[in-house]
Protein backbone atom coordinates (compact mmCIF):
# COMPACT_ATOMS: atom_id res chain seq x y z
CA UNK A 1 0.00 0.00 0.00
CA UNK A 2 1.28 3.32 -0.89
CA UNK A 3 2.26 5.80 1.94
CA UNK A 4 1.08 8.83 -0.04
CA UNK A 5 -1.84 10.80 2.12
CA UNK A 6 -2.99 12.72 -1.29
CA UNK A 7 -3.80 9.32 -3.30
CA UNK A 8 -7.26 8.48 -3.11
CA UNK A 9 -8.89 4.84 -2.10
CA UNK A 10 -11.99 3.10 -3.55
CA UNK A 11 -12.89 2.28 0.34
CA UNK A 12 -12.71 6.10 1.05
CA UNK A 13 -14.87 7.31 -1.26
CA UNK A 14 -18.96 7.40 -1.54
CA UNK A 15 -21.90 9.11 -3.57
CA UNK A 16 -21.82 12.99 -2.11
CA UNK A 17 -24.52 15.20 -3.94
CA UNK A 18 -22.15 17.59 -5.71
CA UNK A 19 -23.12 21.17 -7.09
CA UNK A 20 -21.45 23.33 -9.71
CA UNK A 21 -20.73 25.60 -7.06
CA UNK A 22 -18.49 22.84 -5.05
CA UNK A 23 -16.54 22.21 -8.09
CA UNK A 24 -16.52 25.52 -10.42
CA UNK A 25 -13.73 26.58 -9.20
CA UNK A 26 -11.43 23.98 -9.27
CA UNK A 27 -12.92 23.10 -12.80
CA UNK A 28 -11.69 26.36 -13.96
CA UNK A 29 -8.33 26.07 -12.87
CA UNK A 30 -7.69 22.40 -14.70
CA UNK A 31 -9.27 24.50 -18.11
CA UNK A 32 -6.36 27.12 -17.45
CA UNK A 33 -4.11 24.29 -16.81
CA UNK A 34 -5.17 23.18 -20.37
CA UNK A 35 -5.52 26.20 -22.15
CA UNK A 36 -9.10 26.60 -22.14
CA UNK A 37 -11.69 28.95 -20.96
CA UNK A 38 -14.73 28.06 -18.27
CA UNK A 39 -16.58 25.85 -19.76
CA UNK A 40 -20.22 24.80 -18.63
CA UNK A 41 -20.78 22.14 -16.01
CA UNK A 42 -23.11 18.84 -16.38
CA UNK A 43 -23.36 16.91 -13.12
CA UNK A 44 -25.09 13.38 -13.47
CA UNK A 45 -25.30 11.06 -10.84
CA UNK A 46 -24.47 8.03 -12.93
CA UNK A 47 -22.00 6.88 -15.54
CA UNK A 48 -25.28 6.32 -17.62
CA UNK A 49 -26.86 9.26 -17.50
CA UNK A 50 -23.46 11.58 -17.81
CA UNK A 51 -23.08 9.67 -21.21
CA UNK A 52 -26.88 10.74 -22.19
CA UNK A 53 -25.86 14.24 -21.42
CA UNK A 54 -23.17 14.19 -23.23
CA UNK A 55 -25.03 13.15 -26.27
CA UNK A 56 -27.63 15.68 -25.34
CA UNK A 57 -25.32 18.77 -24.54
CA UNK A 58 -22.02 18.39 -25.77
CA UNK A 59 -21.33 21.28 -28.65
CA UNK A 60 -17.34 21.15 -28.58
CA UNK A 61 -14.58 18.84 -29.32
CA UNK A 62 -13.29 16.30 -26.40
CA UNK A 63 -9.87 17.53 -25.01
CA UNK A 64 -8.92 14.66 -23.10
CA UNK A 65 -5.91 14.50 -25.34
CA UNK A 66 -4.91 18.03 -24.39
CA UNK A 67 -5.49 17.44 -20.70
CA UNK A 68 -2.97 14.64 -20.92
CA UNK A 69 -0.36 17.06 -23.10
CA UNK A 70 -0.48 19.63 -21.19
CA UNK A 71 -0.40 18.52 -17.78
CA UNK A 72 2.00 16.03 -18.60
CA UNK A 73 4.35 18.92 -19.53
CA UNK A 74 3.82 20.79 -17.29
CA UNK A 75 5.30 18.55 -14.81
CA UNK A 76 8.11 17.41 -17.00
CA UNK A 77 8.55 21.33 -16.82
CA UNK A 78 8.64 21.30 -13.12
CA UNK A 79 11.33 18.14 -13.54
CA UNK A 80 8.97 15.48 -12.79
CA UNK A 81 10.89 12.65 -14.84
CA UNK A 82 8.54 9.61 -16.74
CA UNK A 83 10.48 7.67 -13.68
CA UNK A 84 8.88 9.23 -10.77
CA UNK A 85 5.48 9.24 -12.69
CA UNK A 86 5.77 5.69 -13.00
CA UNK A 87 6.44 4.85 -9.56
CA UNK A 88 3.76 7.14 -8.73
CA UNK A 89 1.47 4.81 -10.69
CA UNK A 90 2.84 1.97 -9.42
CA UNK A 91 2.09 3.01 -5.73
CA UNK A 92 -1.22 3.29 -6.69
CA UNK A 93 -1.83 0.96 -9.35
CA UNK A 94 -0.57 -1.98 -7.11
CA UNK A 95 -3.37 -1.70 -4.27
CA UNK A 96 -6.42 -4.30 -4.20
CA UNK A 97 -8.13 -1.16 -4.56
CA UNK A 98 -7.16 0.12 -8.22
CA UNK A 99 -7.96 -3.55 -9.25
CA UNK A 100 -11.53 -3.04 -8.55
CA UNK A 101 -11.65 0.40 -10.26
CA UNK A 102 -10.01 -0.79 -12.93
CA UNK A 103 -13.12 -3.31 -13.29
CA UNK A 104 -15.44 -0.69 -12.23
CA UNK A 105 -14.37 1.56 -15.20
CA UNK A 106 -14.23 -1.29 -17.21
CA UNK A 107 -17.74 -2.75 -16.78
CA UNK A 108 -19.20 0.62 -17.41
CA UNK A 109 -17.37 1.32 -20.28
CA UNK A 110 -18.59 -2.29 -21.56
CA UNK A 111 -22.44 -2.06 -20.68
CA UNK A 112 -22.98 1.29 -21.03
CA UNK A 113 -24.78 3.32 -24.38
CA UNK A 114 -22.60 5.31 -26.23
CA UNK A 115 -19.73 4.92 -23.33
CA UNK A 116 -16.00 6.63 -24.03
CA UNK A 117 -12.85 6.65 -21.49
CA UNK A 118 -12.81 9.38 -18.82
CA UNK A 119 -10.53 10.86 -16.68
CA UNK A 120 -11.58 8.39 -14.41
CA UNK A 121 -11.62 9.02 -9.97
CA UNK A 122 -8.46 7.31 -9.04
CA UNK A 123 -6.79 7.06 -12.52
CA UNK A 124 -5.55 9.41 -14.75
CA UNK A 125 -4.76 12.11 -11.82
CA UNK A 126 -1.20 10.89 -11.93
CA UNK A 127 -0.56 13.65 -14.34
CA UNK A 128 -1.54 16.13 -11.72
CA UNK A 129 0.31 14.75 -8.87
CA UNK A 130 3.56 15.28 -11.44
CA UNK A 131 3.30 19.14 -10.99
CA UNK A 132 3.85 19.81 -7.27
CA UNK A 133 2.76 19.28 -4.01
CA UNK A 134 -0.30 21.97 -3.92
CA UNK A 135 -1.73 20.72 -7.50
CA UNK A 136 -1.63 17.23 -5.93
CA UNK A 137 -3.32 18.60 -2.71
CA UNK A 138 -5.69 20.39 -4.83
CA UNK A 139 -7.00 17.37 -7.11
CA UNK A 140 -6.98 15.04 -4.52
CA UNK A 141 -9.45 17.47 -2.54
CA UNK A 142 -11.48 18.07 -5.64
CA UNK A 143 -11.74 14.14 -6.18
CA UNK A 144 -12.96 13.84 -2.54
CA UNK A 145 -15.82 16.08 -3.61
CA UNK A 146 -17.10 12.76 -4.79
CA UNK A 147 -16.04 13.30 -8.60
CA UNK A 148 -16.07 9.75 -10.17
CA UNK A 149 -15.21 10.50 -13.46
CA UNK A 150 -14.84 13.27 -15.60
CA UNK A 151 -15.38 14.23 -19.70
CA UNK A 152 -13.43 17.08 -20.77
CA UNK A 153 -15.23 18.90 -23.47
CA UNK A 154 -13.07 22.37 -25.33
CA UNK A 155 -17.08 23.81 -23.81
CA UNK A 156 -18.58 21.69 -22.05
CA UNK A 157 -17.35 19.93 -18.84
CA UNK A 158 -18.92 16.47 -17.61
CA UNK A 159 -18.65 15.22 -14.08
CA UNK A 160 -20.24 11.65 -12.90
CA UNK A 161 -20.69 11.38 -9.12
CA UNK A 162 -19.53 8.68 -7.54
CA UNK A 163 -21.84 5.69 -7.05
CA UNK A 164 -23.63 4.83 -3.86
CA UNK A 165 -22.05 1.42 -3.54
CA UNK A 166 -20.07 -0.86 -5.34
CA UNK A 167 -19.88 -4.21 -4.39
CA UNK A 168 -17.49 -7.63 -4.71
CA UNK A 169 -17.76 -10.64 -3.42
CA UNK A 170 -14.78 -12.60 -1.53
CA UNK A 171 -12.70 -12.64 -4.52
CA UNK A 172 -12.97 -9.57 -5.61
CA UNK A 173 -15.47 -10.00 -8.36
CA UNK A 174 -18.15 -7.39 -8.94
CA UNK A 175 -21.48 -9.16 -7.19
CA UNK A 176 -23.87 -7.21 -5.38
CA UNK A 177 -26.10 -10.60 -4.22
CA UNK A 178 -29.50 -9.04 -4.32
CA UNK A 179 -28.55 -5.45 -4.65
CA UNK A 180 -26.86 -4.09 -7.87
CA UNK A 181 -23.25 -4.67 -7.81
CA UNK A 182 -22.39 -0.58 -9.20
CA UNK A 183 -25.26 1.06 -7.17
CA UNK A 184 -25.60 4.58 -8.74
CA UNK A 185 -27.58 7.69 -6.92
CA UNK A 186 -30.29 8.09 -9.86
CA UNK A 187 -31.24 4.66 -10.06
CA UNK A 188 -29.24 3.41 -13.28
CA UNK A 189 -27.41 0.62 -11.29
CA UNK A 190 -25.63 -2.03 -12.81
CA UNK A 191 -26.00 -5.79 -11.90
CA UNK A 192 -23.40 -8.28 -11.65
CA UNK A 193 -22.94 -11.62 -10.61
CA UNK A 194 -19.19 -13.24 -10.56
CA UNK A 195 -18.35 -9.87 -12.90
CA UNK A 196 -20.82 -10.69 -15.11
CA UNK A 197 -23.12 -8.28 -16.21
CA UNK A 198 -27.10 -8.98 -16.51
CA UNK A 199 -29.86 -6.50 -17.02
CA UNK A 200 -32.16 -5.94 -13.93
CA UNK A 201 -34.88 -7.38 -15.46
CA UNK A 202 -33.08 -10.70 -15.67
CA UNK A 203 -30.72 -10.39 -12.47
CA UNK A 204 -34.16 -10.24 -10.55
CA UNK A 205 -36.03 -12.69 -12.26
CA UNK A 206 -32.93 -14.95 -12.10
CA UNK A 207 -32.31 -14.10 -7.84
CA UNK A 208 -35.84 -14.33 -7.44
CA UNK A 209 -35.98 -17.88 -8.74
CA UNK A 210 -38.25 -17.34 -11.36
CA UNK A 211 -36.31 -18.10 -14.34
CA UNK A 212 -37.10 -21.77 -15.74
CA UNK A 213 -34.12 -23.79 -16.60
CA UNK A 214 -35.18 -23.29 -20.57
CA UNK A 215 -35.21 -19.66 -20.28
CA UNK A 216 -31.37 -19.87 -18.64
CA UNK A 217 -30.72 -21.83 -21.21
CA UNK A 218 -31.89 -20.05 -24.27
CA UNK A 219 -29.56 -16.93 -22.10
CA UNK A 220 -27.94 -15.36 -25.30
CA UNK A 221 -24.39 -15.36 -23.59
CA UNK A 222 -22.54 -18.30 -22.63
CA UNK A 223 -21.18 -16.20 -19.52
CA UNK A 224 -24.57 -15.60 -18.30
CA UNK A 225 -26.09 -18.85 -18.70
CA UNK A 226 -22.84 -20.14 -16.67
CA UNK A 227 -23.83 -17.86 -13.54
CA UNK A 228 -27.74 -18.44 -14.01
CA UNK A 229 -26.84 -22.26 -13.76
CA UNK A 230 -24.60 -21.77 -11.16
CA UNK A 231 -26.98 -19.87 -9.86
CA UNK A 232 -30.10 -22.70 -9.85
CA UNK A 233 -26.94 -25.25 -9.18
CA UNK A 234 -25.48 -27.10 -11.82
CA UNK A 235 -27.40 -30.30 -9.94
CA UNK A 236 -30.76 -28.80 -10.63
CA UNK A 237 -30.01 -30.24 -14.55
CA UNK A 238 -29.98 -33.46 -13.13
CA UNK A 239 -32.81 -33.20 -11.11
CA UNK A 240 -34.91 -32.00 -13.95
CA UNK A 241 -37.53 -34.84 -14.66
CA UNK A 242 -36.95 -34.80 -18.41
CA UNK A 243 -33.39 -34.71 -18.44
CA UNK A 244 -31.20 -38.24 -18.92
CA UNK A 245 -27.59 -38.96 -19.23
CA UNK A 246 -26.24 -40.36 -22.82
CA UNK A 247 -23.00 -40.44 -22.41
CA UNK A 248 -20.03 -39.78 -19.70
CA UNK A 249 -19.10 -37.90 -17.50
CA UNK A 250 -15.76 -38.73 -19.27
CA UNK A 251 -12.28 -38.96 -18.29
CA UNK A 252 -12.22 -35.32 -20.05
CA UNK A 253 -14.77 -33.91 -17.43
CA UNK A 254 -17.49 -33.98 -20.56
CA UNK A 255 -21.47 -35.15 -19.83
CA UNK A 256 -23.93 -35.58 -22.57
CA UNK A 257 -27.73 -35.58 -21.90
CA UNK A 258 -30.50 -35.28 -23.33
CA UNK A 259 -33.41 -33.26 -22.15
CA UNK A 260 -37.45 -33.04 -23.03
CA UNK A 261 -38.86 -29.90 -23.18
CA UNK A 262 -43.07 -29.73 -22.70
CA UNK A 263 -44.80 -27.03 -25.34
CA UNK A 264 -45.15 -24.06 -22.60
CA UNK A 265 -42.08 -24.24 -20.99
CA UNK A 266 -40.50 -22.02 -23.34
CA UNK A 267 -42.45 -19.56 -25.71
CA UNK A 268 -40.27 -19.54 -28.68
CA UNK A 269 -41.17 -23.51 -29.00
CA UNK A 270 -43.45 -23.90 -31.88
CA UNK A 271 -42.90 -27.47 -32.97
CA UNK A 272 -46.83 -27.82 -31.75
CA UNK A 273 -45.79 -30.95 -28.77
CA UNK A 274 -42.07 -32.01 -27.03
CA UNK A 275 -38.97 -31.34 -28.24
CA UNK A 276 -36.17 -33.20 -27.00
CA UNK A 277 -32.44 -31.65 -27.52
CA UNK A 278 -29.26 -32.84 -26.35
CA UNK A 279 -27.20 -30.77 -23.81
CA UNK A 280 -23.35 -30.93 -23.12
CA UNK A 281 -22.14 -30.11 -19.48
CA UNK A 282 -18.43 -29.23 -19.79
CA UNK A 283 -15.46 -27.59 -17.38
CA UNK A 284 -13.37 -24.68 -17.57
CA UNK A 285 -10.00 -26.81 -17.01
CA UNK A 286 -8.59 -23.19 -15.91
CA UNK A 287 -11.18 -22.11 -13.24
CA UNK A 288 -13.19 -25.84 -12.94
CA UNK A 289 -16.56 -23.79 -13.52
CA UNK A 290 -19.34 -25.71 -15.08
CA UNK A 291 -20.69 -24.29 -18.73
CA UNK A 292 -23.57 -25.86 -19.96
CA UNK A 293 -24.23 -25.98 -24.32
CA UNK A 294 -26.84 -27.11 -26.67
CA UNK A 295 -25.24 -29.64 -29.60
CA UNK A 296 -26.39 -31.02 -32.47
CA UNK A 297 -29.32 -33.80 -31.83
CA UNK A 298 -27.05 -36.04 -33.99
CA UNK A 299 -24.37 -36.24 -31.32
CA UNK A 300 -24.51 -39.30 -29.11
CA UNK A 301 -20.97 -39.08 -27.41
CA UNK A 302 -20.39 -36.46 -24.70
CA UNK A 303 -16.17 -35.68 -26.27
CA UNK A 304 -17.41 -35.99 -29.82
CA UNK A 305 -20.04 -33.26 -28.86
CA UNK A 306 -16.85 -31.25 -27.13
CA UNK A 307 -14.90 -31.56 -30.17
CA UNK A 308 -17.38 -30.53 -32.74
CA UNK A 309 -17.65 -27.26 -30.17
CA UNK A 310 -14.08 -26.82 -31.57
CA UNK A 311 -14.59 -27.70 -34.83
CA UNK A 312 -12.47 -31.03 -33.91
CA UNK A 313 -12.67 -34.70 -34.82
CA UNK A 314 -13.01 -36.88 -31.67
CA UNK A 315 -9.65 -38.33 -32.28
CA UNK A 316 -8.50 -34.79 -32.92
CA UNK A 317 -9.88 -33.58 -29.31
CA UNK A 318 -8.46 -36.66 -27.26
CA UNK A 319 -4.71 -36.84 -28.72
CA UNK A 320 -3.54 -33.86 -30.18
CA UNK A 321 -4.32 -30.99 -28.19
CA UNK A 322 -0.98 -29.80 -26.88
CA UNK A 323 -1.54 -27.44 -24.17
CA UNK A 324 -5.47 -26.75 -23.19
CA UNK A 325 -5.94 -24.36 -20.16
CA UNK B 1 0.46 -34.67 -35.05
CA UNK B 2 -1.25 -31.43 -35.78
CA UNK B 3 -0.30 -29.16 -33.05
CA UNK B 4 -3.58 -27.68 -31.18
CA UNK B 5 -3.76 -25.21 -28.62
CA UNK B 6 -7.16 -24.76 -26.54
CA UNK B 7 -7.42 -21.29 -24.49
CA UNK B 8 -10.59 -21.30 -23.24
CA UNK B 9 -13.05 -20.81 -26.20
CA UNK B 10 -10.35 -20.22 -28.57
CA UNK B 11 -8.70 -23.25 -30.44
CA UNK B 12 -5.15 -22.27 -32.57
CA UNK B 13 -4.21 -24.96 -35.14
CA UNK B 14 -1.21 -24.63 -36.78
CA UNK B 15 -1.12 -23.95 -40.58
CA UNK B 16 1.59 -24.08 -43.25
CA UNK B 17 0.64 -20.58 -44.43
CA UNK B 18 -1.33 -17.63 -43.79
CA UNK B 19 -3.44 -16.65 -46.85
CA UNK B 20 -1.88 -13.75 -49.30
CA UNK B 21 -5.22 -11.52 -49.18
CA UNK B 22 -5.24 -11.42 -45.03
CA UNK B 23 -5.73 -8.02 -43.78
CA UNK B 24 -2.49 -7.36 -41.35
CA UNK B 25 -4.57 -6.23 -37.46
CA UNK B 26 -3.20 -3.24 -35.45
CA UNK B 27 -3.71 -5.45 -32.09
CA UNK B 28 -2.42 -8.54 -29.93
CA UNK B 29 -6.03 -9.53 -28.89
CA UNK B 30 -7.66 -12.56 -30.35
CA UNK B 31 -11.22 -12.18 -28.70
CA UNK B 32 -12.89 -9.98 -26.04
CA UNK B 33 -15.53 -10.68 -23.69
CA UNK B 34 -18.60 -9.10 -24.26
CA UNK B 35 -20.26 -9.59 -20.47
CA UNK B 36 -16.99 -9.93 -18.74
CA UNK B 37 -14.82 -7.55 -20.44
CA UNK B 38 -12.06 -10.32 -20.44
CA UNK B 39 -9.43 -10.52 -23.17
CA UNK B 40 -7.67 -13.13 -24.85
CA UNK B 41 -4.35 -11.21 -25.86
CA UNK B 42 -0.83 -11.74 -26.54
CA UNK B 43 1.10 -10.26 -23.96
CA UNK B 44 5.00 -11.26 -24.86
CA UNK B 45 6.72 -12.30 -27.90
CA UNK B 46 6.19 -10.62 -31.25
CA UNK B 47 3.20 -11.63 -33.12
CA UNK B 48 1.52 -10.11 -36.21
CA UNK B 49 -2.19 -11.09 -36.45
CA UNK B 50 -4.47 -10.92 -39.52
CA UNK B 51 -8.31 -11.13 -40.26
CA UNK B 52 -9.04 -13.49 -43.16
CA UNK B 53 -10.12 -11.44 -46.42
CA UNK B 54 -13.33 -13.86 -46.77
CA UNK B 55 -15.23 -14.64 -43.10
CA UNK B 56 -15.44 -18.17 -42.98
CA UNK B 57 -17.21 -20.06 -39.85
CA UNK B 58 -13.90 -21.97 -39.45
CA UNK B 59 -11.26 -19.32 -39.43
CA UNK B 60 -11.46 -16.06 -36.75
CA UNK B 61 -8.18 -14.82 -37.27
CA UNK B 62 -4.57 -15.81 -38.52
CA UNK B 63 -1.81 -15.44 -36.40
CA UNK B 64 2.36 -15.14 -36.78
CA UNK B 65 4.83 -15.39 -34.16
CA UNK B 66 8.02 -14.26 -35.13
CA UNK B 67 9.74 -15.25 -31.62
CA UNK B 68 10.54 -18.52 -30.46
CA UNK B 69 7.22 -18.52 -28.18
CA UNK B 70 4.79 -16.17 -27.46
CA UNK B 71 2.60 -15.69 -24.79
CA UNK B 72 -0.86 -15.91 -24.92
CA UNK B 73 -2.97 -14.29 -21.28
CA UNK B 74 -6.14 -13.92 -20.25
CA UNK B 75 -7.72 -12.97 -16.87
CA UNK B 76 -9.06 -16.19 -15.97
CA UNK B 77 -7.29 -18.79 -18.25
CA UNK B 78 -3.69 -20.03 -17.31
CA UNK B 79 -1.10 -18.84 -19.89
CA UNK B 80 0.14 -20.48 -22.53
CA UNK B 81 2.99 -20.25 -24.51
CA UNK B 82 2.41 -20.16 -28.26
CA UNK B 83 5.62 -21.90 -30.43
CA UNK B 84 6.83 -20.04 -33.45
CA UNK B 85 5.02 -20.45 -36.91
CA UNK B 86 1.55 -19.61 -38.33
CA UNK B 87 -1.67 -20.86 -36.73
CA UNK B 88 -5.38 -19.93 -37.35
CA UNK B 89 -7.50 -19.19 -35.00
CA UNK B 90 -11.39 -20.76 -34.31
CA UNK B 91 -13.62 -19.43 -31.78
CA UNK B 92 -15.76 -22.17 -29.54
CA UNK B 93 -19.17 -23.08 -31.44
CA UNK B 94 -22.61 -24.17 -30.23
CA UNK B 95 -26.18 -25.05 -31.66
CA UNK B 96 -29.41 -23.23 -30.90
CA UNK B 97 -31.65 -25.85 -31.16
CA UNK B 98 -34.66 -23.26 -31.15
CA UNK B 99 -33.36 -21.35 -34.27
CA UNK B 100 -31.80 -24.73 -35.63
CA UNK B 101 -28.41 -22.88 -36.38
CA UNK B 102 -24.62 -22.96 -35.32
CA UNK B 103 -23.57 -20.14 -34.16
CA UNK B 104 -20.31 -18.59 -32.14
CA UNK B 105 -19.87 -18.79 -28.15
CA UNK B 106 -20.47 -15.36 -26.28
CA UNK B 107 -18.71 -15.17 -23.42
Amino acid sequence: MTDNPNLIKLEDQTFKEITEKDVRADVNWIYKQMGLGKPKIYIAESYHTKQQQILKYAKSERVDKLYNVNIRNKGIEKGFTQEKVERLRRQFGETTENEKLDKVYGVLISNTPNSDTDQFFGAGVEMFYSIDEATEKRISKFYRKGVFSIAFFENECFICCFPVAVRFDDENRLSGGEKPAIEFADGNNLYFARNVFFTEDIWTRLHNREMSLTEILNLPNVEQRSVAIEFIGPEALLECDNTELISGPTERGNTLYEVELKMGDANRWNNGGNYKYKLLRYGCPSTDRQYASFIPEDIEDADEAMAWKHRLTREEYLNDIVKET
Amino acid sequence: MPDIYRHGDLLLRRVESIPTDAQKLDSLTLAEGEATGHHHTFTAGQVQLYAPAHLTDDVAKYIEVKTKKASLTHQEHKQIDVPQGMWQLSIEREYSPVDRVVRQVLD
